[in-house]
């Protein structure tokens, strides 16, 4: 049981932003994918949340293909996803935007009741949000938000659905310190009961969080593996030495 | 959402629906046609703010569907007898559902600009049907000369004929609709509805699917655009390919924006201050016979100087000057 991306591809016109990648992910697991801007990471994530179609190639997940699967059909497999850019409904309350996530359930064919009057919802909007540690916001309008609290938002929209699969990207882009804490100890909580797959810029981050990496550089991936591994790879060393030998931290020689 | 229950609103609202309600008290046939007509275009009204305030869908072509409604008056009346208002009203809320269902498969796939386009081409493609064919005496419309009524039992509770129980339904029907378009609003369905008019990709993502809920709001707002023109056929029992243009839709965007889109209860403003200043600037005795001549001109620079100066329009305006009396200021549209 795992996701398997084999040899997936996307070409926009003459640019290939993902080339050939294949990668395994472990069900239960934290992998990280890394790389510069503009190495195709968030591509690849479109890819396997369906918000793109690829190229070439294909997506499994628990031994279905999912490659031809739109975005929505993916949310009943099991599949979530976060924007780099926040998403949110600005105008909506807090809690009405996470139980968005929630609602999803019903496609929004519900006509009668107020949304947030349907049984158990708001008790579980509430829970995701303290999990983010934002229940003290509920009833704020999403638009007044400080930015690392609507990235919280955000993550807490995928959780209340409760997803097997969660595609974060950049969860950590732009929040304080302590912000950044809270959620990577939400994110280090997920596995192994959930899988994740997150793009991140934050080194010790990644480090104190994956199982595994995935390196991209120009559309390719140039390495996979434990965290170990990758680490000591020349490919990546070689990729990486020219942006200074800072990003690995003090254990790079 | 906040606009909807503004305590500023809610009261004006009431207010103006109980004028409405007393205009049969005080008023001659010619203030009760107005007032008639005033509750039928918040009717129209209330279609279009569901399609533009809350889904996003500036449509131009919403009179296509408010005409069909009043041809369904014409279609479903017997030439020397009363029809049903029953079955009339519900055919006209059948056909523009109908209209709007099949037009709507093509229709919400577009967005912003597009949609405007599509939603015009197929709206005077309907006009055209009407116009330049012999249908219903194509363009030079066609008289109902018995109107519908609604007989139980060999009993009429509700006459067309008379002007007072035409009035009176419309009022009832649109407090209904008023209420149910709240319900609607506020329900999951509302706020997906709202979602997909914010980030429909953002709503794909989270497993909605954007396409459907469009084409139901689109086909929703057809029928209650169908029942508007039903009633308003029935004021004078004349229908015309007229009620099917683009005038007439635009006149409707007008009333939505003066009103203030989102807020439902903007309809009611728009369609209650478009057509009371159109008939006061028509008036030779209130405003002399230069501005009674050209009361397009003062009419339009009413409208620019409403638009600029409240943001939200006239619902938008009341809930600034209610402050935050329901503790929930702050914020823009």
């Amino acid at each position: 049981m795992s996701l398997r991306i084999s040899g997936l591809t996307k070409r926009f016109g003459g640019l290939t932003a993902v080339s050939d990648v294949s990668v395994t992910v472990e069900e239960g697991t934290i992998h990280a994918v890394i790389g510069p801007n503009g190495a195709g990471k968030t591509t690849l994530l479109n890819m396997l949340a369906g918000d793109l179609v690829p190229s070439a190639g294909s997506v499994a997940w628990r031994d279905e293909d999912i490659t031809k699967l739109s975005a929505s059909a993916r949310v009943g497999r099991g599949i979530g996803r976060t924007y780099q850019r926040t998403a949110l409904f600005t105008d909506k309350t807090v809690i009405m935007n996470v139980a968005m996530g929630e609602l999803a359930e019903t496609g929004g064919w519900r006509f009668l009741r107020p949304a947030l009057d349907r049984p158990g919802l708001r008790g579980k909007a509430l829970a995701a949000l303290d999990r983010v540690g934002l229940a003290g916001m509920a009833e704020a309008r999403a638009g007044v938000l400080s930015h690392g609290a609507r990235r919280r938002v955000e993550l807490a929209m995928v959780l209340i659905a409760d997803p097997a699969l969660l595609l974060l990207d950049e969860p950590l882009a732009g929040l304080g310190p302590d912000e950044s804490r809270q959620v990577i100890e939400v994110i280090r909580a997920l596995a192994p009961a959930h899988t994740v797959v997150l793009i991140e810029h934050d080194m010790d981050a990644i480090f104190s969080l994956s199982h595994a990496l995935t390196v991209m550089d120009d559309g390719r991936m140039i390495a996979t593996g434990t965290p170990k591994d990758v680490r000591e790879d020349p490919a990546v060393r070689a990729a990486y030495l020219g942006e200074g030998p800072s990003v690995w931290g003090e254990e790079v020689p | 959402m906040r606009l909807i229950s503004h305590p500023a609103v809610l009261l004006t609202l009431t207010a103006v629906l109980l004028a409405c309600a007393s205009v049969p008290f005080w008023g001659g046939t010619y203030e009760l046609k107005v007032a008639t007509r005033i509750l039928c275009f918040a009717l129209f009204v209330l279609s279009i703010d569901l399609l533009i305030g809350f889904g996003g869908m500036v449509t131009f072509g919403q009179a296509a569907f408010f005409g069909l409604g009043a041809y369904a008056l014409f279609f479903l009346s017997p030439e020397y007898e009363a029809g049903s208002i029953l079955v009339a009203g519900l055919g006209a809320m059948a056909l523009g559902a109908l209209a709007a269902l099949l037009t709507g498969l093509v229709v919400v796939r577009t967005k912003g600009v597009y949609f405007i386009m599509v939603t015009l081409a197929f709206a005077q493609m309907g006009f055209a049907l009407f116009h330049d064919t012999d249908i219903a005496n194509g363009s030079d419309g066609a008289f109902v000369f018995v109107k519908p009524a609604l007989t139980v039992a060999g009993v009429t509770l509700i006459d067309f004929e008379s002007r007072t129980d035409l009035h009176f339904t419309v009022l009832a029907v649109v407090v209904i609709a008023l209420a149910k378009l709240v319900v609607l609003i506020r329900s999951p369905f509302g706020e997906a509805l709202q979602g997909v008019k914010t980030d429909d990709r953002r709503m794909r993502a989270l497993g909605y699917n954007p396409y459907l809920i469009r084409l139901a709001a689109f086909t929703m707002a057809g029928a209650l655009a169908g029942l508007a023109g039903f009633l308003f056929a029935s004021i004078d029992g004349y229908v015309s390919p007229e009620l099917l243009g683009w005038q007439l839709s635009g006149q409707g965007i007008v009333m939505a924006v003066l009103g203030g889109l989102g807020s439902l209860g903007g309809a009611v403003f728009g369609a209650a201050s478009l057509v009371l200043l159109e008939e006061v600037l028509k008036d030779q005795s209130l405003v002399g016979g230069f501005i009674a001549e050209h009361w397009h001109i003062p009419l339009g620079l009413i409208i620019v100087g409403i638009v600029l100066a409240f943001r939200g329009g006239i619902a938008g305006a009341l809930s600034r000057l209610g402050g935050t009396l329901g503790g929930m200021g702050g914020g823009r549209p």
